[in-house]
Formats: structure tokens, sequence, C-alpha cells
């Protein structure tokens, strides 16, 4: 890996930071009550539609220790969230246009409403209470997954474009 | 290459997996300090993000510095007269059970790392005259008795509840006559059953005499009981109990008789009192000190104001474990309690605020400044089920117990003794009766002022980095 590709991938984190730092004080706030997005997730998706595996995991990695960081959620759940998001944004890219806008809209509330399906369970195993996801659910998720989707289809790609990343989706782009 | 690194994802993958569902397996605690190393990773993106949480200002409108202080003034009386109260209703009631004992007062500090059985108790000064063996009451019953002096200085001592499998005690039905032939011996939880949410299961029954009723209240009678090494000043000790209250009898199908006990040893246990010989030489009791102007606070900064997780309520603060703050410390800001410690790491900690789901907190209500503390046992976070709303807490209670607060009208909540890091008398926000289900009643609580510049979190003794 060259000097580049490395200042990109602490590019990331400092943008997952902030974009983490960002959403923790949106909701804090209550600017926007639920409709908050996944930034973390949709700064994902905006980068890796154009990464191989590896840097795509590895940037899973980095975002979801920056979402972990600003979260009470324990952080082991947030990476498994994070990482098993880009295993499964590589395996889709072998079959659909991950760069599509709308594939990435739908695909990031999709993602969205499972990352906070996950996060709930662990908390509902920790608590031992049984957990009914659509009773449980209803009420945030979905105003969360919402605002990811739109989040995505009007500014995934311009995340992915945001200072210091060009290396990082230039350098690791997949053949055509 | 790519299908070895995926394996090598997955395996990672499944390993994050097992950390998050089961934190505290074995292998995860070999790896413990690796873990904590890792997990120090996301705290330095925290420390990252901070300042573009500390310049924004706060949503919330704040009050003036000098109205916060008049508020913490009058929390801190409040504070007083709630622990005085909560003195007082430990104290035992009937005459006969107040003369010729010395009562030494005592909050529970929580329990003893790996035995429910056992709680951390501390005097309100040191622990001059106190044996091991000296019985421990709450009101007119019998709790347990003194099973070590953990630091003399401090006051802080262990009582082994009469629920330990090593606790037997002497008793009678109370109808019958000190030292008559009908006697038993009490002792640890029948078939060593545990604590279930319906209820505190009942205690075991030894060697009752053939002539032991089926029914009635069973008090405690050490006179002719043959206690297991007890002789002299131990012995005497163990009379002090006589008369003391244990619990109803019941007939259990299949099971014969056990005792019904009145008292919830889980949550139900906040102010003691250690039974002394008149003259054990402690003289006059102090009263117990106040948590709010107590030196043990840490002043933490706010290094996120909110979870990115609408269904989440918390904070991330910096000061952990080498601050002396531990897991279940108590989170004050603008003089109320506002939260618990969920996770302390090294440097920083995770708190739950009132409402998250992850919170429980044993409480005590009072509807006005003089009416009786109701000691409610512990509540449960109920989240705002909608982003903005106040927070909720549940009760669970199968009784009618809620009867005693007011319906429709606000009354005051504060935390009681009995759990680690929450000492009682901190206040919480004012809270009204939302809504009564099945198996508890529903709290609402004014939202909690959250100052960032004046956080505090209870702290211990520091630990060495």
């Amino acid at each position: 890996m060259s000097a580049q590709q490395w200042r990109a991938l602490v590019w990331l984190l400092l943008w997952g930071s902030w974009l983490a730092a960002l959403q923790s004080r949106v909701l804090a706030g209550q600017w926007f009550g639920p409709f908050v997005p996944e930034l973390g997730l949709v700064l994902l998706l905006g980068v890796c539609a154009r990464l191989d595996q590896a840097p795509c995991c590895a940037a899973a990695l980095l975002l979801g220790c920056a979402r972990a960081g600003v979260s009470i959620e324990p952080a082991s759940a947030v990476l498994a969230g994070y990482l098993a998001i880009a295993l499964l944004l590589t395996t889709l890219k072998r079959w659909v246009d991950v760069e599509d806008v709308f594939f990435r809209g739908l695909c990031a509330g999709a993602l969205a409403l499972v990352f906070a399906s996950w996060l709930q369970w662990v908390e509902a195993r920790h608590l031992g209470a049984a957990l009914e996801l659509g009773a449980e659910l209803a009420p945030v998720a979905w105003r969360g997954a919402l605002a990811s989707a739109i989040a995505a289809l009007l500014g995934a790609a311009w995340l992915a474009r945001l200072p210091g990343l060009k290396p990082l989706t230039q350098s690791w782009r997949s053949a055509p | 290459m790519p299908s070895r690194l995926r394996t090598w994802m997955l395996v990672l993958l499944a390993l994050l997996c097992g950390h998050a569902l089961a934190p505290d397996a074995r292998p995860y605690q070999i790896a413990a300090p690796l873990v904590e190393l890792l997990s120090g990773v996301p705290r330095v993106c925290a420390w990252l993000g901070a300042p573009l949480l500390l310049d924004l200002p706060m949503a919330a409108a704040e009050t003036k510095s000098s109205d916060r202080a008049a508020r913490a003034l009058r929390e801190s009386a409040a504070s007083d007269a709630l622990r005085e109260a909560l003195f007082a209703a430990a104290e035992p009631t009937r005459p006969e059970l107040r003369s010729g004992r010395h009562f030494a007062p005592a909050e529970v500090l929580g329990r003893a790392p790996k035995s429910r059985d056992h709680v951390r108790v501390r005097l309100t000064s040191d622990a001059r005259g106190i044996l091991r063996g000296y019985p421990v009451v709450h009101s007119n019953l019998f709790v347990g008795r003194v099973s070590g002096i953990l630091d003399y200085a401090r006051g802080e001592l262990e009582v082994e509840l009469i629920s330990g499998k090593e606790v037997f005690v002497g008793a009678r039905p109370a109808l019958a006559a000190p030292g008559a032939q009908s006697e038993l011996v009490v002792g640890g939880l029948l078939s060593g059953r545990r604590p279930r949410a319906n209820g505190w299961p009942p205690l075991a029954l030894h060697n009752p005499s053939a002539d032991t009723p089926r029914t009635g209240y069973v008090v405690v009678d050490e006179s002719l009981s043959i206690l297991d090494g007890a002789s002299g000043s131990a012995a005497d000790a163990a009379l002090l109990a006589n008369g003391f209250g244990l619990g109803e009898l019941v007939e259990l199908p299949g099971r014969g008789l056990a005792l019904e006990v009145q008292l919830d040893f889980d949550a139900g246990l906040s102010q003691l009192f250690v039974l002394c010989p008149p003259d054990c030489g402690r003289g006059a009791e102090a009263a117990s000190s106040n948590p709010l102007r107590d030196q043990q606070w840490t002043h933490a900064r706010v290094l996120a104001p909110a979870d990115p997780s609408p269904a989440r309520v918390g904070l991330v603060l910096e000061g952990g474990a080498l601050d002396g703050i531990a897991a279940g410390a108590a989170v004050l800001s603008g003089g109320r309690l506002i939260g618990r410690v969920l996770r302390a790491r090294q440097r920083d900690c995770d708190v739950a605020l009132l409402g998250d789901s992850s919170l429980q907190l044993v409480l005590v209500a009072r509807s006005s400044p003089n009416a009786q503390p109701a000691l409610l046992g512990r509540v449960l976070g109920r989240g705002p089920l909608h982003l903005g709303e106040n927070p909720r807490l549940w009760w669970p209670t199968n009784t009618k117990a809620w009867s005693v607060l007011p319906r429709g009208s606000s009354f005051e909540l504060f935390s009681a003794a009995g759990e680690q890091g929450l000492p009682a008398g901190l206040p919480l926000s004012p809270a009204r009766i939302s809504a009564i289900g099945e198996g508890g009643v529903e709290f609402e609580l004014e939202r909690p002022e959250l100052v960032a510049q004046d956080v505090w979190v209870r702290s211990g003794p520091r630990e060495a980095p």
C-alpha cells in the first residue's frame, strides 16, 4: 500500500469520526427528530462501490470504529455490523451495479434497518429480554432507515468525494 | 487470495459477533487486555470528533448557573430529609425490640463480589464496638448477621443475609411463649431457589418440632439454639435478635413448611441497623453523610451527548477506571441523577441515561416533603418511545403498592441505597404515573437537564495505571 492510500484511510477515519459526532449531536439537539441518517453507513456505501474486498473491509472497520466511539452500544456489535455490511456489499457487487443511485438508496435504507435490528437484538440478549422486532423497532428505526435511504440517494456519491478520500477510491477502483 | 481474505474476514466477523453477544465468555476474558486496547481506537475517534460537538450550542434551554446553584441547595436539603426519613422507617417500631439494644445505622453499598447472599454496608461512623455475628435488622425484621469487618475506619462491614446457605437462626412461632417446645431453625432459600420476577422465594425450615403450627408468623428465638461455635459474646450477641420477625409460615404442596419473607432481599435493602449490646461503647451515632456533599464525585467531560442510534438514550464521558469510575456509578447533572455508568473502560465510560432500556435503578418515592418515603425497589428504563419524549421508567410490581403514590399529580423520586455506585438520596426529576399495566406501573419523568459543563460521576478509589 502506498503512503497516499494510507493517508486516505486516515482521512476516512477522520471523516467517519466527524460524521458520527455530527450524527450524535443532531440527535442530541433533536433538530430532525428521529429522521437522522446512519451517516457512516452512507459513507461506506459511497466508498465501497469503488473498492475491492480488502480495502472495503478496512474501510468498514474504520468507519465502525468511528461510529462505536460515540455510541454506548458494545464496540464489537457495531464493528460486526459494519463488517457484515462490507462483506455483503462486496458479494452483491458481483451481480448488481452498486453505484446505481436508486439501488444505493434502497440498499442504505434496508441496511440501516438491519443494522438497527442487530444492535437492538444484541441489547435484548444482554438484558435477557425477548424482542418483538415489529413493535420495538417501529417508532424510530424505520424513520432512521428512511433518512439513510434519502441521504444515500442524495449524498453518498458526494460523501465519497470528501477531501482526502480520492486516492482511496481511485487506486483501488475495481476492474470493469 | 480474495477467498482467503474473505475467510479471515468471516472469522473476524464471527469473533466480533461472539464478543458482542457474550463478552464475559472465557476466551474473551483471556483476551480482555487486547479487547481493551482495541476498544481504545473508537475512543480516539470520539476525541477526534469532540471539537465538533463542543463547538455547537446545546439545543436544550439551559438554566442560569445561579438557578442551578439554588436548585442544588434545595435538592441537597431534600436529600438530607429523605435519608433521615429512610433511617426512621428502618427503625424497629415495637417498643420491646427497641429496649436493651444499641442500634448502629448502616447503609447498603451493594452486593459482595460473587455472592448474592452477602451485602456490603457502611456504618455512619467507624466500626468501633462491632463484632462478627452481630445481628442486622430492618424495621422489625431480622435480615442477617455481620460476617466481616472490611474497613474499620470507614465503617464498612459485610453482612451475610438469612438467604445464605451458611446462616441458621433459631426461631419460634410468634404466638408461642419464649422457650416453649415448638421450635425450628430457619436459614437459606428453599432448595437453593434464586429470586424471580414474581418475588423472593421462601426461606427453608430445618427440623421443625412436631407441634409446629402450619400457619402463623415466626420470630427469632436464639434462646434454645446451639449456634455453631458460638459462645461468650457471640452467643450474647445472637440473643439480641430475639423477637425480630422472620416471615409467615406457608405449607407448599409437596415441599412441606417454608417461610414467606416480607422483605425484598434483592432490591429492598437500603437502610439497616446492626444490633449491639447497650454497653458496646459506640456512643451517640453520627448522622449519615449526604452523598451530594461528599468528595466522591469526578467531573467528566462529555465526549458524545447522544447515542447515534435513536433507540438508545446514552452518552459517552471522558473518565474511566483510572479516575475511580466503575460500572453502575451514578451520574449527576444540574444536581440531579441523570443516569448510571453502563460500561467503564480505562479512560472513558458509557452512560445509560434515564429511560434507556439497559438502565436499572433502586428508587424511593415521596409524594410530598413530609410524606413517608415508599421504597419501590428495582425500576427499569423504558425509553422515550419517540425521540424528544420524556423518559419513562417501569416499576415491576405485583402488588397494589403503587396506591401509596398520587395519581395525576407529580411526586419526587430519589435513589435508594443497595447498589454499587448508587448512594441513597440522589434526586431525580419529578415524576408522575403515566400508565398502570398488568405487571407494573409506568412513570413519566420530566426531561432531565443535561448541562455539558456540569456532569459528575460517582467515583471510588482510583485504579493504578
